[in-house]
This record gives structure tokens, sequence and C-alpha cells, in this order.
């Protein structure tokens, strides 16, 4: 792009970012939740939970196959879990990663579009809106899937469930996120149409 | 009428540069554009102009803005 800081270089750069956060994700989001759920990774599953800070909770509140580790903040395990719980405890940390995935390959495409020195190409204005989207529904719904998890995940122990904190709250700071990402959309599609207006223009 | 309908406007410059003896890339260096936008506009591609553009060419060229470019219905 004449004219402007950002060359050929930066945006190499911005795509090898954008695949070594695609490698970690599939690995650490992806992979190893399915590994987990498979069964392939111990024979416990833990979440972290929030507890309860009324309840007396013992160093190691524990019922059955259902123990709880911590203070105000803990980790719920489920020894010899069934592959539902599995899939209910990995639920959470599969979808976000998933998002996640989604979105990046996303920003892929857009970065393609940058190296070329197009960054108003017909498309990333849409994939910057799905990329708004995506945020904004992960961020909707990971927490409340975290917190049925853990309430299905605890039932079977009624001390267990009486000290974690069941309810949700949904992050702000991602929600505003997708809102300027969407506003960033509505400037491309202006920028994409300011493109067209210019193509050919002597 | 709509913008899309405006391909009745058709460029002289063919006609223009061979009675002054010039070439596109000589225009181009003259007028300040690259030959590839000059050949753009010489050879029909162009969608729009920049009255900068048409003003340092009637200026290179001799002419008048009517003399470079014409309608036909």
């Amino acid at each position: 792009m004449s004219g402007t800081w950002w060359g050929r270089t930066e945006g190499r750069v911005l795509s090898g970012v954008l695949w070594v956060g695609l490698a970690a994700v599939g690995v650490l989001g992806v992979a190893a939740p399915v590994a987990r759920i498979a069964g392939l990774a111990g024979r416990e599953v833990r979440i972290p939970v929030a507890l309860e800070e009324a309840a007396a909770v013992p160093a190691a509140a524990a019922h059955g196959r259902v123990a709880l580790e911590g203070a105000r903040e803990g980790e719920l395990v489920v020894a010899d879990p069934t592959v539902a719980e599995r899939v209910l405890a990995e639920a959470p940390t599969l979808l976000a990663a998933l998002s996640a995935v989604a979105v990046l390959l996303l920003l892929l495409r857009i970065a393609a579009a940058f190296r070329k020195g197009d960054a108003f190409a017909p498309g990333n204005a849409g994939r910057l809106a799905a990329v708004a989207l995506l945020v904004g529904i992960g961020t909707l719904v990971v927490p409340p899937v975290r917190a049925l998890a853990a309430d299905r995940l605890a039932a079977p122990a009624p001390e267990v469930e009486a000290a974690v904190v069941t309810g949700f709250s949904v992050p702000m700071a991602p929600l505003l996120a997708a809102v300027l990402i969407a506003a960033l959309a509505e400037a491309f599609r202006y920028g994409a149409r300011l493109r067209e207006d210019t193509e050919g223009l002597v | 009428m709509p913008p899309e309908d405006a391909g009745a406007i058709t460029v002289r410059l063919d006609r223009l540069l061979e009675e002054r003896g010039l070439t596109v890339t000589e225009l181009a260096a003259r007028v300040g554009v690259t030959p590839v936008n000059l050949s753009v506009l010489k050879n029909g591609r162009a969608k729009a102009i920049r009255f900068s553009t048409l003003s340092a060419l009637c200026r290179e060229l001799g002419c008048r803005p009517g003399d470079l470019l014409d309608y036909e219905p």
C-alpha cells in the first residue's frame, strides 16, 4: 500500500501471528478437549468454578466421585466421568475455541487482502461483520454453557452443588469489542463503496 | 440516468495523440499520470476522469474538453 507504513513485511508478520494463534487454539482449545472427551487424558475431568462465599466449604469437599478443591475459586473434579460428563465439562472450552478458530480463519482472509494492498477488497466488510457476530455470540453463549456444565456436573453431590456458584455474568469487554468490530465492518463497507467508485478513475 | 449508462462517452485521445505526434508515454509524463492510466483512458476503459487530469490533458494537447470527449446518445 503506497503512502502508508503498512507493507508486505507487516502483512506477512500479521499472517504469521494469526497462523501461530490458529495452531495454538487448534491444539489447546480443540484437540486437547477432544482428547479429554475421548478419555485419552486421564480418568477425571476438572472445570474451574466460582464458590459461594457464605458456604462453609471444607478444604476439599467430596461426595462420592465428585470433589471440590479451593476456597473462593476452585476446580470441580469429577472422577471416572461418563462421556456425557466429559462433553459437558469440555463444551465451554470447545465452543470458545471453535469460535476463535472461525474468527482467526476470517482474519487470515482479511490479512491476505492486506498483503495484496487491497484492504477494501469485496468481502472484507462481510468477514469483519462475521467476526463481530462470532465474538458477540461467543461472549453471550459461553458463560451460560459454563454455568450449566458446573450445575449439571455438581448435581450428583448436594454439598458440592450448594457451594458452587451456578449463576453467570456476561463479560462486558468482549461485548464492547464486538460492537467496535461491527463499527469497523461498517467503515470497511463504506471503504469498499469508495473503492468501487474510484475504480477506473484516471 | 443511472451512472452505469455513462458508457456513451467516448475519448478521442487516440486521434489527438496522432495529430500531435505524441506517444502515450510522453503525454503521461507531461500530464503527471501513469502510462497505464492514460492507456485506460485512451482505450475507453476509464469510468471517470478527474478535472485535474482533464485540465492537464487540454493544456498539453492544446485543446478543449469537447475535443477530447464526445457523447453518443
